[in-house]
């Protein structure tokens, strides 16, 4: 397990047993001793928890991202809806009760990371998810038969939209690009600042708005959750909220965001399997302080109780134990990104690049910067699942386009497109150049004589030669053949250069065979702006001076 | 570099819109609590 995931669990069980099980004592403390509304609280806890990580988040980067993208609205969407279903479920059944039911969450994750995430379950997961869904069937059948249907579709509702906040929350794009950001540890709390922001504005405004319209018109609240108008001034709801906002909201957010991210939405939502126990716990060490009465079980819930916990740590430690196997590249890759063509984007880079390094993982590797690990994993990813990390794909095509697009796979040289673009552009500037052509001789009898293996090995040593004199802004492209031209910046070529050139092109070759062959080397030049004012007309008259030193040798 | 610093300019712009507008619905609900509590 590495350090990342292992601050992940701690995390993750702080914030079930820790954070849940305080938030959920105080909510009951503010409902049953204070008396306070359920929304008017709720409203008042997401106002003042978003205040707090906003200040906490400070001015920086990612403030607009977060604001624009749909990932936030997304959230806070699912959130309200989460809110609206539970606040209705608990109508229907006690809060004990409805604190269990809410874990069908658990099997909700399991499933929804393995249809969607890739993420198959080990057989503790389905053990402990089993159990899970025995302690809810337990509570279920205890229900009023009459209101099983109603309360079988919140409960589906309300387990959906619990584990599919969690998912968002995972994937939230500004939330990632939070979490690479080392040098600024306070992007997270912003980027879960502006998210609850606008859930805490959006909500507030909902109510009012639902509210007013209840006691404008003297319609009976359709639903019991609306709270009248005077709730709104009641002064326990919004202070208990304000302070269990800042408090324990405003931390649990944004613990729940990292912990989705680092140990995965399913295994956090097996932890929050414990939530009920949890809450017990508080409850009774608490209950000398908060004056409230202990909770009164029957033995269905007792049992449904024992089961959902025992699921959850089954489940929990299940994954524990064989954590998902980690990419050994996480750093560079991630699994199933939101934005699907990247997939595709990067198994074409990499197809393309392996294809050019003749299928050398080593070779394309070292072509692209990235550790061999990263494209085996890739080559090896059968589910096509798998991207480069967006923070390095640029970076990437990058060096894909020069070392892979710009370049000749069998001399390292520029290749032809290359090379004309670059032409062109010294052009363009009216930058003064000469342009030498140059054609190998006796270059054929050797394809002939020896092969076409033995041809690349000559085209190759030639490539590398060229490569070796071409510095101080020359460059060096093989055009394609056996042709070769060499591109000096200023306008004049010196006589020593070209005797270099024959030189080094005509030193002896020594073959992987043993046999040594020799080929020469014919060479034209033009130069611009004196002799031509296009690309294509330098290089035809370049090729055709080569052509009279050719015939005149 | 210019684009930059406006960059940064917009993000603190943004960053005090919000705050105030999250200030102003907490003072809003601190308000509306004292105004109940003073008229129970």
């Amino acid at each position: 397990m590495t350090t990342e995931q292992r601050l992940g669990w701690l995390q993750a069980f702080f914030t079930v047993l820790v954070l849940w099980g305080l938030n959920y004592v105080a909510f009951g403390y503010s409902k049953t001793v204070l008396g306070a509304n359920t929304v008017v609280f709720v409203c008042s806890t997401f106002a003042s928890a978003a205040l707090v990580l906003l200040l906490a988040g400070g001015r920086g980067p990612l403030v607009r991202e977060t604001l624009r993208s749909i990932d936030t609205w997304v959230f806070g969407f699912i959130l309200l809806t989460g809110y609206i279903l539970l606040m209705t479920l608990v109508t229907y059944v006690s809060s004990t009760e409805s604190s269990l039911l809410q874990r069908v969450s658990v099997v909700f994750g399991i499933f929804i990371s393995w249809l969607f995430f890739s993420r198959k379950p080990n057989g503790l997961q389905i053990l402990g998810m089993s159990c899970v869904a025995g302690g809810i069937t337990a509570i279920f059948m205890s229900i009023n038969p009459l209101d099983q249907g109603m309360v079988l579709l919140l409960l589906i509702l309300v387990g959906a939209t619990e584990a599919l906040r969690m998912f968002v929350a995972e994937s939230h794009r500004p939330h990632q690009a939070a979490m690479s950001l080392q040098h600024d540890p306070r992007a997270k709390a912003r980027v879960v600042g502006f998210v609850m922001f606008i859930i805490s504005v959006i909500f507030f405004a909902l109510f009012v708005l639902l509210s007013l319209f209840v006691s404008m018109n003297g319609v009976v609240a359709p639903l019991p959750l609306i709270p009248q108008l005077h709730d709104f001034t009641d002064p326990h709801s919004i202070f208990a909220g304000l302070v269990v906002g800042g408090v324990l909201v405003a931390p649990l957010r944004l613990i729940e965001f990292s912990v989705t991210a680092r140990i995965k939405t399913e295994n956090f939502l097996a932890v929050a399997g414990l939530s009920s126990l949890a809450t017990l716990f508080w409850e009774w060490s608490l209950s000398p302080l908060t004056g409230m009465s202990l909770r009164e079980f029957t033995s269905g819930d007792v049992l449904a109780l024992a089961l959902v916990t025992a699921g959850a740590v089954i489940a929990a430690f299940g994954k524990m134990k064989q954590p998902e196997k980690a990419l050994p590249s996480e750093k560079y890759l991630q699994r199933c990104p939101q934005d699907v063509s990247a997939i595709e984007d990067t198994r074409d880079l990499v197809a393309h690049t392996l294809e050019y390094a003749e299928g050398s993982t080593k070779k394309g590797a070292a072509l692209l910067g990235l550790p061999v690990e990263v494209l085996q994993e890739l080559l090896e990813d059968d589910s096509q699942s798998l991207a480069l990390q967006p923070r390095i794909y640029l970076e990437v095509v990058r060096r894909y386009r020069q070392n892979v697009v710009h370049t000749d796979a069998l001399t390292g040289l520029t290749n032809r497109a290359a090379f004309m673009s670059l032409l062109e552009g010294a052009l363009r500037r009216q930058q003064p150049c000469s342009l030498i052509y140059m054609d190998l001789n006796h270059f054929k009898p050797v394809n002939d004589r020896y092969g076409h293996k033995a041809g690349d090995e000559v085209l190759r040593t030639i490539g590398q030669r060229l490569n070796s004199l071409a510095v101080g802004g020359v460059v060096a492209a093989r055009l394609g053949g056996d042709e070769f031209v060499w591109l000096n910046p200023g306008a004049k070529v010196t006589k020593q250069l070209l005797a270099a050139l024959h030189k080094t092109i005509s030193a002896p070759i020594s073959l992987a065979s043993g046999v040594t062959v020799t080929v020469t080397v014919s060479l034209g030049v033009a130069h611009f702006p004196a002799d031509a004012q296009t690309p294509q007309d330098l290089i035809a008259l370049a090729d055709q001076a080569m052509y009279h030193n050719k015939t005149a040798d | 570099m210019l684009s930059r610093l406006r960059e940064v300019q917009e993000q603190k712009r943004l960053w005090l819109l919000v705050v105030a507008i999250c200030l102003g619905l907490n003072l809003t609900l601190v308000g509306l609590g004292v105004w109940g509590w003073l008229n129970p």
